[in-house]
């Protein structure tokens, strides 16, 4: 077994919702007062007690250990704590109860180019900057020239950053950062910035810290596949509680399936709306049959819409959205992708069909999103936010040849026509 | 593995006494206090025409005014010392007062942005407060001295003795009476903004209930204590003591002060020791 490098023990950290304080000392002052005499606070509102004032645990109870060299990624949806856990092991917050104990130097990069000053040169930031993240002047002499080179902005090193561009002032806060020699790497979101040129670079850096140089990592990101390419285990949080402390594909697995869960947990007629009733949104096979099995990729799964439409608008459009397991959209589909006046709803029960293309999507799980909109107008049900979900297991059946019976490379697995000439 | 048996070289705990100040990991940060300071001063004069002669610009325009307005205008007495050295000596310990007042209210505001993200011991932005403007002040106070030096030449001679060896320690007061104000006043200015908007109102005016523009011997009476209960009065007295020999040097004045200064100084630490891990979910 590895060294434990990070224990984590009952922490909790407690925000109080709303305004702290009344913001006038006056008032602060007689309501703390009163609260020491035990006397009524006359700055509450009537019916009001200080036990009222509600708050809400942002991290509650959390106990884990992370072993040398362990690459975390730290998943969840919005709110359910990652963040906050993040400034707690990099010491910009301080938890409400618990403790943590840490072994080896801890470099955080929760935003890159933290305390660059606008006025001074790229060469005098790197060293703010480097000491501001706590290395010493020695360790940045040392590692200018590679920092410099990191950040490919050589002649311009001696210009103030404020006439830097956005891009080159990223990759100089990016090179800085990445250049730390820190045991234990905490990263937020960094790599969202940059153009996907240097996303590809920060991600491939990070992989040579982590994979290559065998640091501990610590990752927060909502783009499971650079979570997937980057971490070896994670952990899955809600509301504040740790639901999954496994492998990171589990984890990822647990969480878009949990995505999925609160989805139809939610009734159809919640998506009802001036223009139409959802009456049923469901995967069938060729014969209408509700599919509940995986299936194999040649045909035979299909979306089915039934919708009671009140209101007929000449832009209307309805369709799916469908992600895989990752989160990647893989693509939509419109009822009015061939445009035929003829096949378009109109007022009362419409059921449509649409198919999933036989032979085009790889092996694995795949999320399906309700939409329908206006087109260019405005969205009536959006996939991307509040949508109804349905999940399609595919597997098998990747193509008639016997040599591709598994997961093809690749996001999608494609059969196409190929000629040959003799 | 149980918690206590592993040997942590951070140990993170929701209890942690609010009066331990981690003074040894500041000293281990000593490179980034040298390179705030060096940004505070680099980035002031960036862009200027005059650049760090500001510094000196500043008290010299000040001096001349102080010397129409109250010695020629009003009529103030100077206790025998030349006009130019009284009223320079008043205006470069009030402007490293004030300053260096003003610009530790200001720790918790000013460093929002990178305290949030980034964990270093917060006390090093104080102390490099203190080196900045220490190093302003110093600049200033060589140009008096020149001028000093002028006046001894001059045939002043008889003002200068070994009382000048008290400088430093005058020096050293008035910078732990100025930081121990400026962080009770930037701990409380996290939660009421309106603080810092009053301070450079409050300090302009405070500035002639201390004996900057005037010595407190010209006062008298009631007016006299109550100058004298303002803490600052005993430093510009004791410095005036140690350059020209003259001033009021009233012992329960200075014992008044010096524990004012401890007061403050220690209520400063421990405010902002406990703010400083509360006040990014504030702020």
């Amino acid at each position: 077994m590895n060294d434990i490098v990070i224990k984590a023990e009952n922490i909790g950290k407690y925000y109080r919702l709303g305004q702290i304080n009344t913001g006038m000392f006056y008032s602060d002052a007689r309501s703390w007062i009163s609260r020491r005499l035990g006397i009524e606070d006359k700055t509450l509102k009537i019916g009001e007690s200080v036990g009222d004032k509600k708050g809400v645990w942002a991290l509650d109870d959390i106990d884990f250990e992370i072993e040398q060299g362990e690459r975390v990624g730290i998943i969840g949806k919005n709110g359910a704590g990652k963040s906050t856990l993040l400034k707690i092991i990099s010491r910009v917050t301080v938890p409400t109860k618990g403790r943590i104990g840490i072994k080896g130097d801890v470099a955080s990069l929760l935003e890159v180019g933290t305390g660059f000053h606008p006025e001074m040169t790229g060469r005098e930031n790197i060293y703010l900057n480097g000491s501001i993240l706590g290395m010493k002047r020695a360790e940045i002499n040392e590692k200018i020239d590679e920092i410099i080179a990191f950040s490919e902005i050589n002649e311009y090193i001696d210009t103030p950053v404020k006439r830097y561009s956005s891009g080159m002032y990223v990759r100089l806060a990016f090179a800085v950062a990445a250049n730390l020699d820190s045991d234990i790497l905490i990263a937020d979101e960094v790599l969202a910035v940059g153009d996907a040129e240097f996303q590809k670079r920060a991600l491939g850096k990070m992989n040579d810290l982590s994979k290559g140089q065998g640091r501990t990592v610590l990752f927060v990101s909502h783009r499971m596949n650079a979570v997937k390419s980057l971490c070896n285990t994670g952990i899955l949080l809600d509301k504040g509680k740790i639901v999954l402390r496994d492998e990171i594909d589990k984890c990822i697995n647990r969480y878009q399936s949990g995505l999925y869960d609160a989805k139809t947990s939610t009734d159809l007629s919640h998506y009802n709306n001036e223009f139409f009733d959802l009456d049923d949104f469901r995967l069938v096979d060729g014969n209408g049959n509700e599919l509940t099995q995986p299936v194999e990729n040649g045909g035979g799964a299909f979306v089915r819409i039934e919708l009671d439409m009140k209101k007929v608008h000449h832009a209307f459009t309805t369709g799916y959205a469908i992600y895989n397991a990752d989160g990647t959209l893989m693509y939509w589909s419109y009822l009015t992708d061939d445009y035929d006046e003829n096949n378009n709803v109109s007022e009362g029960r419409n059921i449509l069909t649409g198919e999933i293309p036989a032979h085009f999507l790889n092996e694995g799980e795949y999320f399906i999103y309700f939409s329908a909109s206006l087109h260019y107008i405005q969205w009536i049900v959006n996939p991307e936010e509040d949508s109804p979900c349905l999940k399609l297991h595919i597997q098998g059946g990747l193509s008639d040849s016997p040599f591709w019976p598994a997961r093809r490379p690749g996001v999608c697995a494609p059969v196409l026509n190929w000629t040959v000439e003799k | 593995m149980k918690f206590e048996d592993i040997k942590w070289d951070t140990l993170i705990d929701a209890k942690k006494n609010p009066f331990a100040l981690d003074l040894g990991q500041v000293y281990e940060y000593r490179d980034l206090i040298r390179i705030f300071v060096k940004r505070d001063i680099a980035a002031t004069y960036k862009q200027t025409v005059l650049g760090p002669l500001w510094y000196i610009a500043q008290p010299i325009f000040t001096t001349i005014m102080f010397i129409i307005v109250f010695r020629h205008v009003a009529s103030v007495g100077t206790d025998d010392i030349p006009p130019v050295l009284f009223y320079s000596v008043g205006t470069i310990l009030w402007s490293f007062f004030s300053s260096l007042l003003t610009s530790q209210a200001r720790v918790f505001y000013a460093n929002k942005e990178i305290f949030g993200k980034v964990y270093f011991p917060r006390l090093t932005v104080p102390i490099a407060i203190i080196f900045g403007e220490s190093i302003k002040f110093l600049i200033q106070f060589f140009v008096f001295a020149i001028i000093y030096a002028l006046y001894l030449f001059k045939g002043y001679g008889y003002f200068i003795s070994v009382r000048v060896l008290l400088l430093p320690l005058v020096i050293v007061w008035l910078i732990l009476m100025a930081s121990g104000l400026g962080l009770i006043i930037s701990s409380i200015t996290t939660r009421y903004r309106d603080l810092a908007m009053a301070l450079a109102f409050f300090l302009s005016m405070f500035m002639y209930a201390t004996p900057v523009v005037y010595p407190l011997s010209e006062v008298s009476g009631n007016l006299r204590t109550f100058i004298c209960l303002n803490p600052i009065t005993a430093v510009l007295e004791c410095f005036r003591y140690s350059c020209f020999g003259t001033g009021v040097m009233a012992p329960e004045m200075i014992l008044y002060s010096a524990v004012c200064t401890l007061v403050f100084l220690f209520g400063g630490l421990i405010l902002f020791n406990r703010n400083e891990k509360a006040f990014v979910d504030v702020i």
